[in-house]
């Protein structure tokens, strides 16, 4: 699938403002044609999701049952599987960016995308929340079904889906400033690998998938909530299972402040690091 | 004799060869084996977090989940330092590159594996001895159990991944359905077994050993019952000798694909 984004430019009359309009846009809807060619290698990679809920659900039923619980922090046990599936989709949906930019950057590669109409950043943004979106909707639907069967009830909050939806794009815009700028580290580090690694558990423990954030001590969620990454996960799957307008409409001005901040940062990492890109021969 | 004294040889000499290798960038190496211990330590964290609201699940304590994670983390960790190539077999047979070990007077199965350090997994040892530490449980007889069960841990990681990979051999290129498995074995290893009933529980001691890395040298080191090890030790034997049958008659089907490749 192949896309002439220069005939589209050419076709285009709106002056300084197309490429927001037209050109990223298009490499959008292109690389989301060509990842719909590989929506059954996702369903095969969903295996996973699949492991991880069987085992949260054994984890979570034996603790219930072993502390004689109904609810944990007004979470029933259905609630806090539906809550890991959702949080789990949201967090095994993401492509691996930083992986990428870190090659780019090692091998060099990243001078060739230089001399391209296009600016970096937003390029690998249309190509990351489209790929992302895909894999997003193939776990949820897969997500949703184990769930469902595990535990024989939906209890998630069907009224507030379409601005749930708005919470997960901007969940996915704020991943990709956080994993952009850990791949751009790659011009002064040797291998980002170890430092994806951590924001990762991060993600996992701080961010709230393993578990929602009102479980934890306070000094923790206290930590938890100067960071962004609580707006990654726990935001969009604490909705999930109980919408309430006021609540989304928080954490969305949350999501758009941080969005703001962590851009601006990918911003600056990107313009330093290409001052110290040398590239030797051809 | 001969014979394992060569492949101990070929062992010691690749792993200095790699360990220099990866010395050469040794802030890189430091780094990355701290970073990989920091990653570690925080699923150590999730776990303290975990048993801070419940103190017991299915009869583990957090206690008990620190020596798990020492035995599987330090397993893992010497599985990859000594054999990293383990999860590369599949790419290895369908890119061709197998032609390189089957020219040499080399066992092909340990050349294979024992070419390639995981630097990573050093941060893994070092990890799984600092939780040991912290777990309560140090005395030299629970040092020496740890030891021996970590070294039978390796060996079933390394095992099924040789048995995952080979694979390949039979049905093509079958790098993600083994990656998969392995991930799978890793997954289910890191959780107290006691969450698991029922058939998951069978499967778990056959099908997909995970039980025999987590459970059994979590019980054996708990409670000193030395039958376990013995039974642990007859289960490295029997997926051995599944795991290199596997191997070798798979390396009957292998056809060269007269690739030009050059290791550096």
């Amino acid at each position: 699938m192949r896309t002439d984004l220069t005939s589209v430019a050419g076709r285009s009359a709106i002056g300084r403002l197309w490429p927001w309009v037209v050109k990223y846009p298009e490499v959008a809807r292109t690389n989301l044609q060509n990842q719909l060619v590989y929506v059954f290698d996702f369903v095969w990679r969903s295996i996973f999701l699949l492991i991880i809920v069987y085992i949260f659900t054994q984890l979570w039923r034996t603790t219930f049952s072993s502390m004689g619980m109904t609810s944990l922090n007004g979470y029933t046990l259905s609630q806090i599987l539906w809550y890991f599936m959702f949080a789990e989709t949201i967090v095994l949906s993401h492509p691996a960016l930083s992986d990428t930019i870190d090659a780019e950057v090692k091998q060099g590669s990243v001078a060739y995308a230089l001399t391209k109409p296009y600016n970096y950043v937003v390029y690998n943004y249309c190509v990351f929340t489209s790929e992302a979106a895909i894999r997003w909707c193939v776990n949820l639907l897969i997500g949703c079904g184990i769930v469902y069967a595990v535990t024989g009830e939906v209890a998630c909050s069907p009224q507030g889906l379409p601005l749930i939806l708005i919470s997960v794009l901007l969940s996915m815009s704020l991943q990709f400033c956080l994993l952009m700028a850990i791949g751009l580290t790659a011009f002064w580090l040797e291998d980002t690998k170890a430092v994806f690694f951590i924001y990762q558990k991060l993600l996992f423990i701080l961010g709230g998938m393993l578990l929602p954030l009102e479980v934890y001590p306070p000094a923790f969620q206290r930590l938890a909530s100067f960071l962004p990454l609580r707006f990654v996960v726990y935001g969009p799957a604490r909705l999930f299972v109980g919408f309430d307008y006021h609540t989304w409409l928080a954490f969305t001005a949350a999501q758009l402040g941080w969005i703001f901040v962590l851009g601006g940062l990918v911003a600056l990492l990107y313009r330093l690091g290409v001052k110290k890109l040398n590239v030797n021969g051809g | 004799m001969l014979t394992v004294a060569k492949n101990l040889g070929l062992m010691t000499s690749y792993f200095r060869a790699n360990l220099g290798m990866a010395m050469e960038y040794r802030v890189s190496f430091i780094t990355q084996v701290l970073g990989m211990a920091l990653n570690n330590s925080l699923w150590a964290l999730f776990w303290w977090l975990f048993f801070q609201n419940f103190p017991s699940i299915g009869g583990w304590q957090y206690a008990d989940l620190l020596v798990l994670y020492a035995v599987v983390t330090i397993g893992f960790g010497t599985a990859m330092s000594l054999m990293g190539n383990c999860n590369r077999i599949s790419r290895i047979i369908a890119e061709g590159h197998l032609d390189y070990y089957l020219a040499l007077p080399e066992n092909v199965l340990i050349h294979v594996l024992v070419s390639r350090m995981d630097i990573y997994s050093v941060g893994d040892i070092v990890f799984g001895i600092a939780v040991y530490i912290i777990s309560g449980s140090v005395s030299w007889f629970n040092t020496l159990l740890l030891l021996a069960a970590s070294l039978l841990t390796a060996a079933i990681f390394v095992l099924f991944a040789v048995a995952a990979h080979s694979l390949t051999f039979y049905l093509g290129n079958a790098e993600t359905l083994a990656s998969q498995l392995f991930n799978a074995l890793i997954t289910f290893a890191m959780y107290p077994t006691s969450i698991f009933r029922g058939l998951a529980r069978v499967l778990l001691f056959t099908v997909l050993p995970a039980g025999l890395i987590g459970l059994v040298p979590t019980e054996l080191i708990r409670g000193h019952h030395l039958q376990l090890l013995a039974f642990l030790a007859a289960a490295v034997l029997a997926m051995g000798i599944i795991a290199v049958s596997l191997f070798y008659r798979g390396l009957r089907r292998y056809e060269s694909g007269n690739l030009i490749s050059i290791r550096l």
